[in-house]
């Protein structure tokens, strides 16, 4: 393992020091005249609005950032958002073969369900109210091609989004008319007979109204030859689970803008069989499937008044669907009597939210906001033969926070913010967060960050029970809480390339998770206690001729504080590269990157591999002019590998794929 | 134009340039080439980035060659020159905001800076489709300007849209009002906003919105703005020649007018265009004096 991670850096170190810078440093003279040499055309803007809900330098950012961009999406050649998260320094992503769960800084429980993370869309909460989660595969809501930029934000930010802003914040920025001018269509084939069809149209008329409008279709067959040693039996065919990972997804979105205001609407939904055996379910039954369907719309109104006091306001409405399908054999003799239980969720939820942003006292960013959200219907049901889990819930939760940048002087800054949440389930909860942060020069920071985040029980936990058979009411429930005090150093060697490297201590209490008790039944509880440190750091280099390169090494040690053991799914060690180079100026680009994972414990007190992971992609443009072609190749040299499995699987480790492959085409009009 | 009365005598010409660059280089071309051949005239030039004492040297020179008339080019130089002497006339050029000197008796000049009626002129040309302009500007150097450019861009059928930017700290809002409601931005010289140090965030911030970005020189337009309008430095030369020879002719310096450069060229960023979605036609493309691609 030393072996791989000392190659990576050797890689990585020759690629980004053999680029030559290629502009002169910055330096305007005399503006009128003497700009010279110095282009910004297309450079990536350094700025982050996540981190402290308004545009800032990531220099000044309260947080550690990773930003992706739409153009580093399509040169990856990413098709998944799991994808796109696994490439960041600090996150991995498992996979179930159902859903796409996101670990972050040694933190990704199976089946967490993304709960510790907070997926914003544009700024809108996308998180559901049942169990405050998001997928990263199938269900994940948007087309990537739609995706303008991703910015994440790490570590804890309750102080500003509340619950599940725990160990980050992703936000979304989408694609606006203006990106598109036009209609732009694409088509995709890949292995396992995957096809992605999709038509984009956008543009921002001389009226002021703009308009961006997409709409997906994904299918696929599936892997239909996957095998699971823990079921090699003649009951079980033998442990292969034949036609039964199907796939389907459909994707529709809708911006329109004017003026101050943007209304935005999303549907998604995706339909997927689950071909593990998971809950004890029948073997290869093609029964067995999830259903997961999410809308909302969002009105939005942004307006910068003449005083600079920025006010946005938000409202929108919210629906999420989830129904699951589990075949259970309820034969009492040889002959099947094979019955789908049936899992459902129904949340609908409206939200509301206000903030405003003003420079006071010349050195003072002053942010105030608070908002509230009426979940009024929280659904739940599981039924076969006869009905074991009903429950409908209307809750609410309402917030106010406050922040201030204050800029103590030219090379200090503080930022410091604080939010009171109130939920009607368990009462309120208080949280900070502190940036001390010090450039010493304009190229350098130094940052000093505190901050404390919690996640709220969410209506799964607190409410999915069937009184007493197998499962008991929860008691009483608290938010998880979490506390972590980072030093972040950030470089600019020069306009190329920067270094990151980030230390960080996490405490996280009152976990929460479904406990076996004595008797034998289940109940959700506050317990168990994490402890969590860790070292990340990057160098990254850009270049205008369209060179990007980046390494990162991530170290981290995630123990239960109870029994000092590492948690389960947590890597000790990962390493990545990521590369971009031009083939031929402006025209082909050949996208590689490699990942390395250190092994991993599972929920069965074993372990899975560590894994080694390469992708290559060669993206193509303007040969034609508006079309855009790529071929790609994932998993490049066919590593056999596992995702540890999670407690409602009986294996102890879940196969990936090997190599696959996709070739894609866009066409703008 | 009337002709010079020429004195006999040899005239002793001071040309002080803030720097040795190509633009003040076509410029002084420019200035000798309009004196008449048998005009009896000595040059001595001076590139202020060369002298060491900058604070003392002019008023040393003034003593030394007695000159009848001073040409300076950049900003610095004018400075220095109206500190040194209030005086011997002082016929200025490649300075964008000449209303800095109006105070001086003893000066006049062809500035950089182009009428707002003539900037809306060519965006109308060059964007036709583009009629909510955006302008981000401070208080208390331009908003007299700003008042009679509404009233301007109002006849010609434009919506101006005016931002305030008083202090360095506000420019990041005012320019997250691009998102919103605004086509292009057009800009003026404004000492907050137009600074060496701000630049980059303009220039960013235009891509960002894809709002493009008018920019305010030759350089504004290679480093991402779409278009510029521009000058031919050696005409500005001839053009402040022709303002000097009326005043060695006899005319009173306080009679002569500030001028604008009368030969208007513009610059085209194709890359940016192409990236914004925007067509500029070929006709426009042809005539431009240098098209970015």
């Amino acid at each position: 393992m030393k072996v791989k991670i000392a190659y990576f850096l050797y890689l990585s170190l020759i690629v980004l020091f053999c680029q030559k810078s290629a502009l002169a440093e910055n330096e305007f003279m005399d503006l009128e005249l003497s700009m010279d040499e110095d282009m910004f055309m297309f450079e990536d803007i350094p700025s982050v609005y996540s981190a402290s809900k308004y545009e800032q330098k990531v220099i000044k950012a309260p947080a550690s950032i990773s930003i992706v961009t739409a153009d580093e999406i399509k040169k990856y050649g990413y098709r998944t958002f799991s994808e796109v998260l696994s490439s960041l320094r600090g996150f991995y992503s498992t996979n179930d073969r159902n859903y796409g769960y996101t670990g972050v800084r040694g933190f990704g429980l199976p089946s967490d369900y993304n709960t510790r993370l907070l997926l914003l869309i544009d700024g809108h909460r996308f998180n559901d109210n049942i169990y405050d989660s998001f997928d990263t595969l199938g269900s994940f809501p948007l087309d990537l091609d739609t995706i303008e930029r991703v910015e994440v934000v790490r570590g804890p930010s309750s102080s500003l989004y509340g619950t599940s802003a725990f160990f980050g914040v992703i936000n979304v920025i989408t694609k606006r008319g203006r990106d598109l001018g036009g209609v732009n269509v694409s088509a995709s084939y890949g292995s396992y007979d995957a096809y992605k069809t999709r038509i984009s149209y956008g543009d921002r008329f001389n009226s002021g109204l703009e308009v961006f409008l997409s709409g997906t279709f994904y299918d696929t067959q599936g892997d239909e030859s996957l095998y699971y040693k823990e079921f090699d039996d003649p009951a079980t065919n033998n442990g292969n689970y034949n036609n039964n990972d199907e796939e389907q997804t459909r994707q529709l979105m809708g911006t329109l803008s004017y003026q101050d205001f943007t209304l935005r609407s999303l549907y998604t939904d995706n339909k997927k069989d689950v071909p593990t055996g998971a809950y004890e379910t029948v073997f290869n039954d093609p029964g067995s499937h999830t259903y997961d369907q999410q809308i909302f719309v969002n009105l939005t109104y942004d307006h910068t008044f003449d005083n600079h006091l920025n006010l946005q306001s938000k409202i929108s409405y919210n629906k999420y669907r989830y129904t699951g399908g589990y075949p259970y054999d309820y034969s009492e003799n040889d002959t099947p009597d094979i019955v789908i239980n049936k899992d459902q969720s129904d949340g609908q939820w409206w939200r509301a939210e206000i903030q405003a942003t003003k420079v006071m006292w010349d050195e003072h960013r002053i942010t105030v906001g608070g908002d509230y959200q009426d979940n009024f219907q929280q659904y739940q049901t599981n039924y076969d033969l006869e009905r074991y889990v009903e429950s409908d819930q209307d809750t609410y939760k309402w917030a106010i926070f406050i922040q201030d940048e204050y800029n103590i002087t030219q090379k200090w800054t503080l930022n410091a913010g604080v939010r009171l949440d109130y939920f009607s389930t368990f009462g309120e909860t208080i949280n900070p967060r502190v940036a001390l942060i010090y450039n010493p020069w304009e190229s350098t920071a130094i940052k000093l960050l505190y901050g404390s985040a919690f996640r709220a029980p969410n209506e799964y936990e607190l409410n999915y029970h069937d009184d007493g058979s197998t499962t008991l009411a929860s008691e009483a429930l608290q938010p998880e809480e979490l506390e972590t005090l980072e030093l972040i150093v950030e470089h600019y060697f020069n306009k190329n390339i920067r270094a990151e490297v980030n230390f960080f201590r996490t405490e996280i209490s009152d976990i929460l998770s479904l406990v076996s008790l004595p008797d034998g039944l289940l109940q959700n509880q506050n317990t168990g206690d994490v402890e969590s440190h860790g070292i990340e750091a990057q160098l990254e280099g850009t270049w205008v001729n369209g060179f990007q390169s980046r390494i990162s090494y991530a170290w981290q040690e995630t123990k239960n504080k109870l029994t000092n053991k590492r948690l389960t799914n947590s890597p000790e060690h990962m390493v990545k590269l990521n590369l971009i180079a031009p083939l031929w100026s402006e025209k082909i680009f050949i996208g590689f990157e490699s990942q390395y994972m250190s092994q991993r414990k599972t929920p069965l007190e074993s372990e899975v591999d560590d894994v080694f992971l390469s992708n290559l992609t060669l993206f193509t443009q303007d040969w034609v002019k508006g079309v855009e072609m790529s071929a790609g190749l994932y998993n490049l040299f066919d590593q056999k590998y596992f995702d540890p499995g999670s407690e409602e699987h009986t294996q102890n480790g879940i196969e990936q794929n090997g190599l696959t492959f996709r070739v894609k085409t866009s066409i703008q009009f | 134009m009337r002709e010079p009365v020429f004195a006999k005598e040899q005239r002793q010409i001071l040309v002080i340039a803030n720097k040795n660059a190509i633009p003040y280089q076509k410029a002084i071309v420019g200035i000798k080439s309009q004196f008449p051949s048998g005009f009896d005239v000595n040059f001595s030039l001076f590139f202020l980035s060369e002298i060491e004492n900058k604070s003392t040297f002019l008023a040393k020179e003034i003593i030394k060659t007695k000159p009848d008339l001073i040409f300076t080019l950049g900003k610095t130089a004018t400075k220095l020159a109206i500190h040194s002497t209030k005086t011997i006339p002082i016929v200025f050029s490649m300075v964008s905001n000449k209303q800095i000197f109006s105070q001086a008796k003893n000066v006049t000049g062809i500035g950089l800076r182009y009428p707002i009626s003539t900037q809306f002129k060519w965006l109308k040309e060059i964007l036709p489709n583009y009629t909510r302009v955006a302008i981000i500007y401070n208080t208390k150097e331009n908003s007299n300007a700003i008042k009679k450019a509404k009233d301007i861009a109002l006849n010609l059928g434009l919506d101006l849209i005016p931002i305030i930017v008083d202090k360095p700290q506000q420019l990041p809002s005012a320019l997250d009002q691009l998102e919103n409601n605004i086509q292009v931005l057009l800009s003026i010289p404004d000492k907050v906003v137009m600074s060496p140090k701000t630049a980059k965030m303009i220039l960013l911030s235009s891509f960002k919105h894809r709002v493009p970005l008018i920019g305010l020189s030759d350089n504004w337009v290679k480093s991402g703005a779409l278009y510029g309008l521009s000058w031919d430095y050696q005409d500005i030369g001839q053009q402040s020649a022709i303002q000097a020879l009326k005043v060695l002719s006899g005319k009173a310096i306080q009679n002569i007018n500030f001028e604008s450069p009368r030969k208007i060229q513009y610059l085209i960023n194709h890359k940016i265009a192409d990236r914004m979605k925007i067509d500029i036609s070929e006709e426009l493309l042809k005539n431009a004096k240098k098209v970015f691609h």
